[in-house]
């Protein structure tokens, strides 16, 4: 028989099957495939979930959800057998070739007679020890990852925010010096904070993996300071863009390619930390010129470039340098040139007109909207997908034309999970057209899903002539 | 909470599993707990394996796990007292007894 056989039987040589004393039961069988088997083996795998959570086991790059397979079978387990344990003792081995042991005959019952001696054959060999019986075994299910513990996290880790007393004391220098007024106080101090969460620590509590982690956060536009996580402040991140805007103005920087590094010091004196004003370009654009990355030579040239031009305007070049060094800490490239997002831009300025009113005529908010926008941008409705509905129009009550008019509906707000997500719409409107829809639902799909099967599981889709177009509403 | 699956030297052993349908019971009044002799395992000629248990016989053969089964022991560490899993085999096929079992029947009246 092939050695791959893990218990180890050859014909004419029986072998007796008997229980370990103290048979085990708690052990565990996980089902995993070829691959997953091999990170397990090398690198290890993670069960996570708090006392209230069902677990979820994480891979490095995937989340699984874990469900307990029941079986009314018995299962038993064997372990490895040492080398050579079947290996019957050469007298039985001789034995098990006496011609009156023969194999027995396809279709025929062994006598009794026979298996006496395939009992004694039996005994003379080591036996199969079963050392576990298992009643279930656990399966793996791919799924997305988990993250309404990360932004509950998050949400209470915001750099900038105006919070309670306890939290600034736990922000510590980091939040004093980015609310105080002129700040060369600005200094490596600031990262001691002990806001925001490490990679480790979000892990931790966190069902995801670590590259669904890192994606998530990245999303989130999370900030990281000296390898802490947090989110930067809305208000406070947009009244940042909004003096970047002036800062490029009043220096001539297009908007499509502002210099990172001389931006943050050009702010560093107001009270805000370099890195924090680098992180909000890249929130708000990308890097345009991607060559600077790590490249010694090409930020060397950047920062001499950065000197003089900082002397002009009457920066500090040392701050231009703490700017760059700050930049190189946090992990970003301190010396590239930022292209502003016109859509990041132009939906920054949606939001704070939209906070401040939420429900608007469309042209007064079109007309409003371009006012605010930075000059050169064109803001556009299409923007707006999952940020504001557009609703009214057509004639009104009394006959009148009533005006089309634009609310503030933001996805952020919405709920994360599908069940509620989709009351949520509904409540807001009983009818939804696709487009509409789209991007509210977009973020719902877990791996494999495809919008349809969730507007299937949740909504009913109608038509009420073949030429209008399709409607959803609740299921 | 983290629960770490970790392997070690020797994780990849293989283990084998034997599935049969319902339970063993021991007629002799002995505990299930306690080592016991449960039957004999044999290969007929065409290549079935074979359990038999006193005058029961069953009929089973090797399957292929379609994916393979991580055997993981708990571990709990002295001091947080955190628990983990450790991998301490895998299973890739299992022998499975699926029929129920067959009497096995002497010359009549020869018992």
């Amino acid at each position: 028989m092939s050695g791959a056989q893990q218990v180890r039987l050859a014909a004419g040589q029986p072998r007796t099957l008997a229980y370990a004393n103290g048979i085990r039961k708690d052990l565990q069988l996980l089902e995993v495939d070829e691959e997953l088997l091999q990170e397990l083996l090398t690198d290890g795998l993670c069960l996570k979930g708090a006392a209230d959570e069902e677990a979820v086991l994480c891979s490095s790059s995937r989340t699984f959800a874990v469900k307990s397979v029941e079986t009314t079978n018995l299962v038993l387990l064997v372990q490895q057998e040492a080398e050579g344990a079947s290996q019957a003792q050469p007298a039985a081995a001789l034995g098990s070739q006496d011609p009156n042991v023969q194999p027995t005959p396809p279709g025929q019952l062994t006598g009794l007679a026979t298996q006496l001696s395939k009992n004694a054959g039996a005994a003379s060999c080591a036996p199969v020890v079963a050392c576990a019986v298992v009643g279930a075994h656990l399966e793996l299910v791919p799924a997305g990852p988990r993250l309404h513990q990360l932004d509950a996290l998050l949400a209470r880790a915001r750099y900038g925010a105006e919070g309670s007393p306890q939290e600034r004391a736990q922000w510590g220098g980091s939040e004093a010096q980015a609310g105080g007024s002129e700040g060369d106080a600005m200094e490596a101090d600031g990262g001691s904070s002990g806001g925001g969460y490490t990679e480790g620590e979000l892990l931790e509590r966190v069902q995801c993996s670590a590259r669904e982690l890192r994606a998530a956060l990245a999303e989130r536009k999370a900030l990281c300071l000296d390898g802490r996580y947090c989110l930067v402040d809305e208000g406070y991140q947009g009244m940042l863009l909004e003096l970047v805007l002036l800062t490029a103005v009043e220096h001539g920087w297009p908007l499509s390619r502002l210099p990172g590094e001389r931006v943050a010091a050009a702010l560093q004196p107001h009270g805000y930390d370099p890195r924090v004003t680098l992180h909000c370009l890249a929130t708000f654009g990308s890097l345009a010129d991607s060559s600077c990355d790590g490249d010694g030579d090409t930020s060397g040239s950047g920062e001499a470039e950065a000197s003089p031009m900082d002397a002009d305007s009457g920066g500090d070049p040392a701050a231009a340098g703490a700017a760059a060094a700050a930049a190189a800490a946090a992990g970003t490239c301190g010396s590239g040139f930022f292209a502003l997002d016109e859509v990041a831009v132009c939906l920054h300025f949606t939001r704070s007109l939209l906070q401040a009113q939420p429900d608007w005529e469309l042209s007064d908010f079109e007309e409003a909207w371009q006012r605010a926008v930075p000059e050169g941008m064109l803001p556009a409705l299409d923007m707006l997908r999952g940020e504001a509905l557009l609703y009214g129009g057509g004639l009104g009550p009394h006959g009148l034309p009533s005006p089309r008019r634009i609310k503030h509906f933001p996805l952020s707000a919405l709920p994360a999970d599908a069940p509620g997500r989709f009351a949520a719409l509904f409540a807001e409107r009983a009818r939804w057209e696709w487009e509409d829809l789209a991007p509210y639902i977009q973020s719902l799909r877990g791996p494999g899903q495809t919008a349809e099967a969730l507007l299937l599981k949740y909504a009913r889709a109608t038509q009420q002539r073949p030429t209008d177009p399709v409607t959803y509403s609740m299921r | 909470m983290l629960v770490p699956l970790t392997a070690e030297e020797g994780s990849s052993r293989p283990w084998a599993l034997l599935e049969m349908q319902g339970e063993l019971e021991r007629k002799d009044g002995g505990s299930l707990e306690e080592a016991f002799d449960v039957g004999t395992l044999s290969v007929s000629s065409s290549g079935s394996v074979l359990l038999t248990i006193g005058y029961h016989q069953l009929e089973g053969k090797r399957v292929e796990l379609k994916k393979p089964f991580a055997v993981l022991d708990r571990t709990s560490s002295e001091e947080g007292g955190s628990t983990g899993f450790k991998v301490i085999g895998v299973v890739r096929e299992k022998i499975l007894f699926k029929a129920r079992p067959r009497a096995l029947i002497t010359k009549p009246g020869g018992k």
